[in-house]
């Protein structure tokens, strides 16, 4: 089998594609995205992503809902490894590229790092209009009256958005773009950020970008506040951390613990505490 | 504790392997040929739908899969994308193909006559018993059996509304189709969608929201030459045979820009024997790019965008199929909000 699975011109076709969401950022460029070996909604859009970018000497790190070792990311780290045998690694600081779900890592990325999303909706326009050649006009023209009118309608009712994850953003003043599903505490990462941040949707064909250092602002009326998750006075159990995603886990006696998220932070950390 | 058993994925994912391989293990006692010869419309939807003509990988893909059939088209699909394109075949006329049956309910007789051919469409469902006695069937040679379709008198007659060809012919695996869709992509996306879910749209415009109640022009099975430009003699050569099945259904008329009155026509094609689909994409067809009349806008099946990001088996499954993977990030961020607006509901009140 070839390195990295897909054959040359498909990668090619895939690099153009990034080249122009690249140039664009926030815009929704289609590519022909192939039948992967793995389920199409299972994240094959980001892993065709990252089977086109990653080269020898690249190493990987895959995580979904912050966790390593979480199933999905173990099948499509194993998976890569065994199209393309690269290195692979936990640790945040030390990957090249990281494919995620759902996450964007508690530790600060740097200039030359790849961010791979796996998307499953990737026009946030789908939330409010079906039909996608409108939802293309609405875009051209910047249209995004409808988003703005859900907003007020929810903050009517409900005080705030409905959206709780895949919060609609705005990329550098222009476009409407969805984030994937990560948490709202994560969008506001997706701003000034020194690493390159890409998104693919396989089953639907598409892919966007974020260059670095991009303006990325959530949709949101200027006298209300962008309210994140908070965990309060909450800290993770295992490695003692504060003012980082946590998970909610309730164990049979129905008592709720908080562990981090993000565990190869948690890792790190609690490594740091029993040095 | 919750937490270690999430982290434990890798351990757990081969155990749940394990556990399905040996769960079908009985599966593997199945030779390739008994599923090829013994189960072929299982084979022919999966060479359909998986959108490659290989009978000998679907089977194969049958028996990994235990008999699922949306997983063994996209065993095939995964395979596919591998396989390097050497070129586009010649275009396929289903009026030369071979045929083994070949019907129209439009006429009582046709040139060519009624060919029933192998069909189980009398066959009475008893499962226990079979009344069909055995007998000799007539002798039947395919090699001379090559017919005009039933509706081309009209067609000759300028009776039949004609859509425009497309300059280019799309092609769906290369590009994927992006509005305002081309015929040739719709009738590729079509063509390759899962039966069932094709039978459920067209079920809705001829049953309560559509105004499509078709005729059966011409439905045909049989098999058709599969010819290649060589591509340094230019000589035509067959490289192959490939059994199909094509269906033209006949709908209401309309009239046309010069205002001539056309009868309208909707086409159905797929590999292998698979008269369901066919018949259920040319109602599809006949949905999609003819004029409505009664129902209006309640119609599912005439809309574009419903039916090319709709019918295709392997994307549908796999999203379906996508809400088992761990959500709990999501779902933790659902409940936060959900908790807010129960405050702020509370204190409005």
């Amino acid at each position: 089998m070839r390195y990295a699975f897909l054959d040359e011109d498909a990668k090619k076709e895939i690099r153009r594609a990034i080249l122009k969401a690249v140039a664009i950022p926030g815009y929704i460029v289609s590519f022909a995205s192939r039948e992967m070996p793995i389920a199409r909604g299972w994240g094959t859009g980001g892993l065709q992503l990252t089977l086109s970018l990653i080269k020898e000497d690249d190493t990987l790190k895959v995580i979904d809902q912050g966790c390593d070792g979480s199933v999905n990311a173990v099948n499509m780290r194993n998976f890569i490894s065994s199209v393309t045998k690269n290195k692979t690694t936990f640790d945040t600081k030390e990957a090249t590229i990281i494919q995620t779900r759902h996450r964007i890592p508690e530790e600060e990325l740097q200039e030359g790092q790849t961010l791979v999303f796996q998307v499953p909706m990737p026009d946030i326009l789908e939330t409010v209009e079906a039909d996608t050649y409108k939802a293309k006009i609405m875009h051209a023209n910047e249209d995004y009256s409808k988003l703005w009118v859900l907003l007020y309608e929810d903050t009517s009712l409900y005080g705030d958005s409905r959206i709780s994850n895949r919060y609609p953003v705005i990329v550098e003043n222009r476009y409407a773009m969805d984030p994937s599903p990560i948490p709202k505490y994560d969008t506001t990462k997706l701003g000034n950020s020194k690493a390159l941040q890409l998104f693919g949707a396989g089953r639907e064909k598409k892919i966007y970008a974020i260059p670095p250092y991009s303006e990325v602002k959530p949709l949101k009326f200027e006298d209300k506040e962008f309210q994140v998750e908070t965990f309060e006075d909450k800290t993770c159990e295992r490695c003692g951390n504060s003012g980082v995603f946590l998970d909610e886990i309730y164990d049979e006696n129905n008592n709720t613990h908080y562990y981090c998220s993000d565990t190869s932070y948690c890792d790190k950390t609690l490594e740091k505490r029993t040095k | 504790m919750g937490y270690v058993a999430i982290k434990g994925g890798e351990e757990a994912i081969d155990n749940s392997l394990n556990f399905y391989k040996e769960t079908i293990k009985k599966s593997e006692k199945i030779e390739d040929e008994n599923i090829e010869s013994g189960l072929r419309f299982a084979v022919d939807k999966v060479i359909s739908e998986g959108s490659l003509y290989s009978k000998k990988l679907a089977s194969t893909a049958i028996k990994r899969s235990a008999g699922d059939l949306l997983n063994a088209a996209f065993f095939l699909r995964a395979h596919r994308s591998t396989c390097q394109r050497i070129g586009i075949a010649q275009t396929i006329d289903v009026e030369k193909m071979k045929l083994l049956r070949r019907i129209s309910s439009a006429f009582k007789d046709i040139q060519g006559g009624q060919i029933l051919g192998p069909s189980n469409d009398y066959e009475v469902k008893l499962i226990l018993k079979s009344h069909q006695q055995q007998s000799l069937w007539e002798k039947f040679d395919d090699k001379e059996c090559v017919l005009d379709s039933a509706l081309s008198p009209l067609r000759k007659n300028n009776l039949v509304k004609i859509l425009p060809k497309d300059e280019n012919i799309s092609d769906i695996t290369r590009l994927f189709p992006e509005p305002p869709y081309t015929r040739s992509a719709v009738m590729q996306v079509l063509s390759r969608g899962e039966s069932g879910s094709m039978l459920g749209f067209a079920y809705t415009s001829i049953r309560g929201y559509g105004d499509v109640h078709p005729t059966i022009g011409d439905l045909r099975l049989g098999t058709c030459d599969l010819n290649f430009t060589h591509p340094f003699t230019k000589n035509s050569i067959k490289i192959g045979e490939l059994e199909i099945t094509s269906c033209e259904s006949a709908g209401t008329f309309e009239k046309d820009e010069n205002n001539e009155v056309k009868l309208t026509t909707g086409f159905g094609f797929c590999f292998g024997f698979n008269e369901t689909k066919a018949i259920s994409m040319s109602i599809l067809d006949l949905s999609l790019y003819n004029k409505k009349f009664s129902v209006g806008e309640k119609e599912f099946a005439s809309d574009f965008e419903m039916m090319v990001h709709h019918v295709d088996g392997v994307d549908s499954m796999g999203f379906t199929n996508h809400f088992k993977l761990p959500h709990y990030v999501t779902f933790q961020t659902d409940l936060q909000i959900l908790s807010r607006a129960n405050k702020f509901v509370k204190d409005k009140k």
